[in-house]
């Protein structure tokens, strides 16, 4: 993914312009974060006072991931019998090209209708934007990726994907695509256009695709957070089920999962969410003389594509493997000096200074993915916000080293070193 | 007791010429030989930050050596940048290793003051305080400016609270929020921004008369913040500069 057409002086100077013109200036952007912000930690405070016990789950997590990560080949393995022995159908797709083409070719020919959940994964291969190039009619369905969708965008937070828009902003943009004329000041109505909008797409959908937060290796299980009831509706309603999941995410068993799942949603600000999905694979019934059939109310085939695109390579890599730790839960963002006024300008595929890691081993590589590198204040309250004490700013700093080696370092710090340390030649 | 003076350099590049003034006045009030190291460079966190570290090994020998040379009985500096640097990054990595102290300036005033509790005028204002993020959350150092700032007949200190600290037994420190400054090395078009928001998102609300940083390159993003948000009610005071305006 390393981008060898654009000078690296070129990739800063763009990777600037958008982060100072979309982001550090935009007053609304810096409104929206602010609220954002605020109402992260008061839902934040009411859940660790609820369960208070949640503060111990960060120790186990940590465990549990790191054991994940260094058996990590082993587990991806378990995860193919077990799939399998589901009647489920595995791939691994060894980088985003690879995984885009698998899952075009179970979605098929001719246009299909796709209804889609929130994924980051599926940003890193851009595979909403590839399957429409094929013809295919595809939506997001979560609210704030479909919001993302509609004004042809990219995800502003790991979690909430247009938490840089204001409600009035919101109200205008669904306004458009309904061709309603809805009030600015009601998140209710905004959403209820969505709802309205989307359900005819639910119910006449092809094919439903999304990620998940934890899959558990032993049984092949798929757990997937949501509150809003779209992924229970994309991994129902159509025909067939794919999901695309980075293989990280992959832990030993089904309590490890959970473990997992459950740490992810209270350091998001969740008490509990709405819905947690398990899914094992596809639809059956053996209502009629014991014999299993496949379909019966929910999707007949369920595919399960991992994608690789670095990850196990980086799984063995000592000074950077952390960076698999993270579960995505974007606790770190809302204490970011950096994302307050940028939000997901800030990184490319990923946001925040954990999105500047994995943009620049996952998804884009050292060269597209060192602007954000730069970007980091190295402040390391993203560390201490983190459940999993992933420690990105110590990270951060190791991994300029390389690209300055790389000569991937933006002009101003070669400007930095020459005005403290002289000519050092 | 011989103290070297280390990051003088840094507080003249940053052009915080009052800022350094008022730590060579506060130390002479201490009755201290003070000693510094002619030419020198920045010897901080921010090669290591920078990822230019191994190159410039050779002035970290050479500031070794100078403080051989001077043999001071402590190295103190503004700076939290020497002293992570000193005490955790080039012994740990590069075994490198200083045979004195060094520790940041607010520690030596500490430990003074408990040895001689100084007399203080009472300053009736409110002081908001940045625990600078090297100095606090990386190497937990929270308690010298807040002991020093106990002494203060009548200040109000004012310290950012996080509102899940006590349920997660984080000190809330560990929780402030970062006014940037790192950012003048790498992006310092958005370092502006950053800077200006702290401003606006922290000191702001809280309304303090006064506010600074423990960390002078902390310090420096507070005083650029107030200019670019150009807030002119709060005004930055280096803990320093808080002691000669008390200090009988």
């Amino acid at each position: 993914m390393e981008n060898k057409e654009k000078d690296i002086k070129q990739i800063h100077n763009e990777y600037m312009s958008e982060i100072i013109a979309d982001g550090a200036e935009n007053e609304t952007l810096r409104t929206a974060i602010r609220r954002a912000r605020e109402a992260y930690r008061k839902n934040l405070k009411k859940a660790l006072e609820t369960f208070p016990e949640s503060v111990e789950y960060k120790e186990k997590a940590r465990k549990i991931k790191e054991y994940a990560i260094d058996h990590l080949e082993e587990l991806i393995e378990k995860t193919k019998e077990a799939v399998e022995r589901n009647h489920g159908h595995f791939y691994l797709a060894k980088d985003a090209k690879e995984a885009n083409e698998i899952i075009s070719r179970i979605v098929g020919k001719p246009k299909k209708i796709i209804v889609k959940g929130k994924s980051l994964t599926t940003e890193e291969t851009e595979l909403r934007q590839y399957l429409q190039k094929e013809g295919h009619e595809v939506w997001e369905t979560d609210l704030g990726e479909f919001l993302v969708q509609i004004r042809e965008g990219r995800p502003m937070h790991m979690l909430a994907p247009s938490v840089d828009l204001t409600r009035e902003e919101a109200a205008k943009l669904i306004s458009k695509i309904t061709g309603e004329n809805l009030p600015e000041d009601k998140i209710e109505t905004s959403v209820a256009a969505v709802r309205r909008f989307l359900r005819e797409k639910f119910t006449n959908a092809d094919i439903g695709i999304a990620g998940a937060n934890s899959i558990a290796a032993e049984t092949g299980t798929l757990f997937i957070i949501e509150n809003e009831g779209n992924i229970k509706l994309t991994a129902s309603l159509p025909e067939k089920f794919i999901a695309l999941v980075g293989v990280e995410k992959i832990v030993p068993t089904l309590d490890d999962a959970f473990h997992m799942v459950k740490t992810t949603w209270r350091f998001a600000n969740y008490q509990v969410p709405s819905y947690v999905h398990m899914i094992s694979g596809p639809s059956k019934t053996g209502d009629i003389e014991k014999v299993t059939t496949y379909g019966a109310h929910g999707p007949k085939e369920f595919h399960l594509v991992l994608l690789d695109n670095g990850r196990i390579e980086l799984s063995k890599n000592k000074d950077f493997k952390e960076i698999l730790y993270c579960m995505k839960c974007g606790a770190c963002m809302y204490e970011c000096p950096v994302f307050w006024v940028t939000a997901g300008h800030f990184g490319k595929s990923y946001p925040g200074g954990i999105g500047a890691l994995w943009d620049a081993f996952i998804a884009k590589g050292f060269k597209e993915g060192a602007p954000s590198v730069y970007s980091c204040a190295i402040c390391d309250r993203c560390r201490v916000r983190c459940p999993l004490n992933i420690d990105t700013a110590k990270m951060i700093i190791k991994l300029r080293k390389i690209l300055y080696e790389k000569g991937y370092a933006p002009t101003t710090v070669k400007e930095a070193e020459k005005q403290f340390f002289g000519d050092i030649e | 007791m011989k103290v070297l003076l280390s990051g003088v350099i840094n507080l003249k590049h940053t052009n915080q010429i009052d800022v350094l003034d008022s730590i060579l006045n506060t130390l002479k009030k201490l009755d201290v030989e003070l000693s510094f190291i002619d030419g020198e460079v920045m010897c901080g966190e921010a090669s290591i930050n920078l990822g230019i570290s191994e190159k410039i090994l050779p002035i970290f020998k050479s500031f070794k050596e100078k403080v051989e040379e001077i043999k001071p009985d402590v190295i103190v500096s503004a700076y939290a940048a020497g002293v992570a640097k000193w005490t955790r990054d080039l012994p740990n990595n590069y075994g490198l290793k200083l045979s004195v102290p060094y520790i940041h300036v607010s520690e030596f005033f500490a430990e003074q003051f408990s040895k001689k509790k100084p007399d203080f005028a009472p300053f009736p204002h409110s002081y908001f305080i940045q625990h600078g993020c090297t100095l606090g959350r990386k190497l937990k150092r929270f308690s010298a400016i807040r002991e020093i700032l106990k002494l203060i007949p009548e200040l109000e200190v004012m310290e950012e609270d996080y509102p899940t600290a006590e349920i997660e037994g984080f000190d809330p420190a560990e929780f402030n929020s970062c006014p940037g400054s790192w950012l003048n090395f790498t992006q310092p078009d958005l370092g502006d921004y950053v800077k200006e928001n702290y401003v606006l998102d922290i000191l702001v609300p809280r309304k303090p008369e006064y506010a600074g940083s423990t960390c002078a390159n902390g310090h420096f993003g507070i005083r650029q913040g107030l200019e670019i948000a150009e807030i002119n009610t709060i005004k930055p005071l280096y803990f320093t500069q808080l002691l000669e305006k008390v200090w009988k």
